[in-house]
């Protein structure tokens, strides 16, 4: 599976680089086809990787709360970077680092609920002592 | 979602950068402007389609709802 995304990445990156000579746009549309070709044929190695994980936080029975959360900031994660590193490749890095904040501010927005639990144990750790 | 939509994406980029070039040699600038836009969008509709495919399944693998 790792050769044909290899061999295709550096096929697509050919047909760009061919592109880009007479229209850039489409060089920037064929890097993101391939980006999303790629992510499709990987999909199918994720999900065991995922249900690994369910089933820990069900054998440990940890809150699931936080594994979803962790689970949501991959995705945004992964969505942000897709969109930012198209833009700094077509050079406007600007769009690139707006895309960014964006999703930094998503995850943070996100994840406020975890830092007030954060809050309550440190708080109980210190009344004990 | 499929190996050869890159090469047909490709493909018609290809032949509108040839359209475009043969529109100018023979003097009809505006021709080939238009026509480098219609194969523009034409991609983009193929695009959209694809990201909103994309979309819907990080949706469901990520949980974000």
């Amino acid at each position: 599976m790792l050769f044909s995304i290899v061999g295709l990445s550096l096929i697509a990156v050919s047909i760009c680089l061919i592109l880009k000579k007479t229209n850039p746009e489409f060089s920037m549309l064929v890097s993101l086809v391939a980006g999303i070709v790629i992510f499709a044929i990987i999909i199918g190695s994720i999900y065991p990787i995922f249900d690994v994980i369910n089933k820990w936080t069900s054998d440990f029975n940890l809150n699931n709360i936080y594994i979803s959360t962790v689970m949501k900031s991959l995705g945004i994660c992964y969505l942000t970077q897709l969109a930012s590193e198209t833009c700094k490749d077509s050079g406007y890095s600007a769009i690139a680092i707006k895309i960014e904040l964006t999703g930094k501010i998503t995850i943070i927005l996100m994840a406020l609920p975890m830092f007030l639990d954060l809050m309550q144990i440190i708080q109980r750790m210190v009344y004990l002592n | 979602m499929d190996v050869d939509l890159i090469f047909k994406i490709a493909a018609i980029g290809i032949i509108v950068a040839v359209l475009n070039q043969v529109l100018v040699r023979s003097g009809r600038e505006e021709q080939a402007m238009l026509t480098s836009l219609a194969g523009l969008i034409v991609v983009l509709f193929i695009i959209v389609a694809q990201i909103s495919k994309l979309f819907e399944t990080i949706k469901n693998l990520f949980g974000l709802y």
